[in-house]
């Protein structure tokens, strides 16, 4: 009996074995070699390199610029994660009412995913320009002239430019996973939220919503992983500018990267990016399971 | 040794994943192997020449060295240096690519044959043929020459639209401030932006300070970049307020710090006839010709209007109009290619040869041959004219287009942005200074 289970774990392990070595060879080691060259004064380029001990992360942890953009990615986190998963979930709500033209609303608010990023960022380019952007005239033609802004310009609001992207880009995630959950909850639970006298949105924000606390956790996490992996939007669209209104953690490491070629510094800033992500998520599972 | 290049190579490749989050592209090989023989293939990697002057240039080569292949793999500027980072790290670069002077020609030298060396084995009697100057930049502060020089550029200058000129009453172009805000105020009057400018671009925004900062004290800027005067001098200080100006006195587009140069401000506002003039460089004199393939498809070739092209307003009390000039592009050869002679011969044509007079004559540049001049055609009411006035420009530049500190380059970039949108000029050239005694 104990040899067969012996050679069942073997295979077990054997059919897991290549999942294993590629996620060593793709990821494990890749982060394990990011913590080893975040000690050095490595270029990026050279055969060689010297072991300096904190010095990049003393310096990282003195550099105004590298707060900046950790607030930066507080901000987006905020102001992308919890807007992105209630405009989903209402959405989702209504889409389950199996409205008229329901479908092809599902399908044009799941598009953005679809699209490249690179194509969002020239068209909101386009639409965000403060003289010929769609975004602008518009609000001109409908009287409210003095909404105009200078979107993407402006440090002040770029980054709310920016999150408002980021919003239309992925909101149609939040709401499909949403949809899926809100399908398998069971009807007899609002048949009874029914008879009790519950309208339209006391059932939505008494019952469904804290039956779909699990998906909302997932989008959460998703959603700190997410806004913490954030450079080619930012990139594309401001570039981390005006000034440094925009600029972003991996924006910071982009740069220290491929402009100062300080390979060195950048990896100090990507183990402090792993380091937020595991905290954030370990504290929401944390309190997920405590609710 | 190998298992450090595997190191770099890993950790190289796992930085541009993680983060662009696309997978492994394949690399040429180095030194891509020869199908006959005689027969040699060079890979080539720049941003330079465009996939429309390849065709040509490339082709016209290969007519004349018919043993020498070469393989072209063109990349947009931004995103080349990132894919030749991660070549190199892991030893598969090209045999030739493209390069900019200062901190990248710093950074790459040491992947890179040391060009003299290899010109004189190859190309004898080269220095006579090659712009000293040129030459000069293109070596590293240990006096190594990293590369050749192909072409040279100046900042800053004005292309214009001589038919809204008219149209708004602007007589001619401005060469003081004063003029170009009387030419500000008679755009807006007609309906159009004044001067298109992609605040957004770093690059333009330093190449601008670098050039505009010469005209309150020549020379300055390259003092307080090796560290021989602040950051925080009058010159600067002037120059940050004229900088402010162009934005508050509405001589650019509102907006104009969230727009690129290219495409943005070019297409949507200049070649869309919304702005009268557009500040670029002398790169780019080509849409003085109107049949420049550039234009087509736009607005201001549809109506016809005639371009021009001239060295951007004196932004000083004192009016002097003072450029800058740099090498805009250089080739460097790879220190493993294994067949140097056949890649001098490729980096003589673009440098001395018909590749070099194709570069010139599309007005991609100015020539870093001695032996070479536009002979192209005038095919533009002004086309001379701009030609004549924006190498007289260039050829009289103050110095240097770019700083080779990037971490410098960068800390002004921040400051600029940051002082077009309102901040105090003292204060972000205060945090300049903080960088650069931080070095």
């Amino acid at each position: 009996m104990n040899k067969l289970k012996m050679k069942n774990d073997k295979i077990a392990y054997l059919y897991i074995l290549p999942l294993m070595a590629l996620s060593f060879a793709l990821v494990y080691y890749c982060i394990i070699n990011t913590v080893v060259v975040s000690f050095t004064d490595w270029d990026g380029m050279s055969d060689s390199f010297k072991l300096i001990g904190l010095k990049n992360y003393i310096k990282m942890l003195a550099d105004k610029t590298f707060w900046t953009s950790v607030v930066n990615n507080i901000i987006f986190f905020v102001g992308t994660v919890f807007v992105q998963a209630f405009v989903g979930f209402v959405l989702a709500v209504l889409l389950k009412k199996k409205l008229f033209g329901s479908n092809v609303f599902k399908a044009i608010y799941f598009l953005p995913i679809a699209m490249a990023t690179s194509i969002i960022t020239a068209i909101f380019r386009i639409i965000m320009d403060p003289t010929n952007g769609s975004l602008n005239q518009f609000l001109r033609t409908i009287h409210l002239g003095g909404l105009t802004q200078n979107w993407l310009g402006d440090p002040k609001i770029a980054l709310l430019s920016v999150i408002i992207v980021n919003i239309f880009q992925w909101m149609g995630f939040s709401m499909i996973t949403y949809y899926a959950s809100l399908m398998s909850l069971p009807d007899d639970v609002y048949e009874a939220a029914k008879i009790d006298g519950a309208g339209f949105w006391k059932t939505t924000f008494s019952v469904t919503l804290p039956m779909v606390k699990g998906t909302t956790n997932v989008l959460i996490i998703l959603g700190i992983v997410g806004s913490l992996k954030t450079f080619d939007l930012v990139k594309l669209l401001t570039g981390g500018g005006p000034g440094r209104s925009t600029t972003v953690m991996n924006t910071y490491l982009y740069e220290k990267a491929f402009n100062d070629f300080n390979a060195g510094g950048a990896a100090s800033i990507g183990v402090a990016i792993l380091i937020i992500a595991m905290i954030m998520s370990f504290l929401q599972i944390k309190l997920g399971k405590e609710d | 040794m190998k298992m450090k290049k595997f190191l770099a190579a890993l950790t190289a490749a796992a930085m541009v994943m993680s983060m662009a989050g696309c997978g492994a592209e394949k690399e040429e090989p180095l030194n891509a192997a020869s199908s006959e023989e005689s027969q040699v293939t060079l890979s080539f990697w720049s941003w330079l020449p465009t996939n429309d002057q390849s065709e040509e240039l490339i082709a016209e080569f290969e007519k004349e060295n018919p043993n020498i292949k070469i393989d072209y793999t063109r990349t947009e500027q931004d995103d080349f240096f990132e894919k030749l980072q991660v070549a190199m790290a892991s030893g598969t670069g090209p045999d030739l690519y493209g390069m900019t002077t200062g901190s990248m020609m710093e950074q790459y030298a040491k992947f890179s044959a040391d060009m003299k060396e290899t010109a004189d084995e190859y190309w004898g009697g080269w220095e006579d043929k090659i712009n000293e100057n040129a030459v000069a930049q293109c070596t590293t502060e240990d006096g190594t020459v990293a590369g050749m020089p192909l072409l040279t550029a100046g900042m800053t200058t004005l292309m214009y639209n001589k038919t809204l000129m008219d149209e708004c009453g602007i007589d001619k172009v401005p060469t003081t401030y004063a003029e170009l805000k009387d030419a500000a105020a008679k755009a807006k009057e007609h309906g159009y932006v004044c001067v298109a400018a992609g605040a957004a671009d770093d690059w333009v925004n330093s190449d601008w300070f670098v050039q505009a900062s010469n005209e309150f004290e020549n020379g300055a800027v390259y003092e307080a970049e090796k560290g021989e005067r602040k950051w925080t001098d009058q010159c600067f200080i002037d120059t940050m307020n004229a900088w402010q100006k162009l934005f508050t006195d509405g001589i650019f587009e509102d907006g104009a710090l969230g727009v690129a140069t290219y495409p943005d401000a070019r297409d949507q506002y200049f070649f869309a006839r919304k702005a009268v003039f557009f500040m670029t460089g002398s790169w780019h004199l080509g849409p003085t010709s109107p049949t420049n393939s550039e234009l087509e498809g736009t607005e201001i070739q549809a109506k016809g209007d005639v371009i021009g092209m001239e060295p951007f307003p004196s932004v000083s009390d004192s009016n002097v109009i003072l450029g800058t000039t740099g090498v805009d592009v250089m080739i460097c050869m790879n220190k493993d290619c294994e067949e140097k002679e056949a890649a001098m011969k490729f980096i003589e044509y673009l440098a001395n040869g018909e590749g070099q007079q194709y570069w010139v004559n599309y007005l991609q540049g100015s020539p870093v041959s001695n032996e070479i001049a536009y002979t192209g055609e005038i095919d533009g009411e002004l086309q001379q004219q701009s030609i004549d006035n924006v190498n007289n420009y260039v050829g009289n530049a103050a110095g240097n287009r770019k700083l080779s500190n990037s971490e410098l380059e960068k800390a002004i970039q921040v400051a600029m942005q940051n002082v077009a949108a309102g901040a105090d000029p003292l204060k972000e050239l205060e945090a300049v200074q903080a960088v650069a005694d931080a070095q």
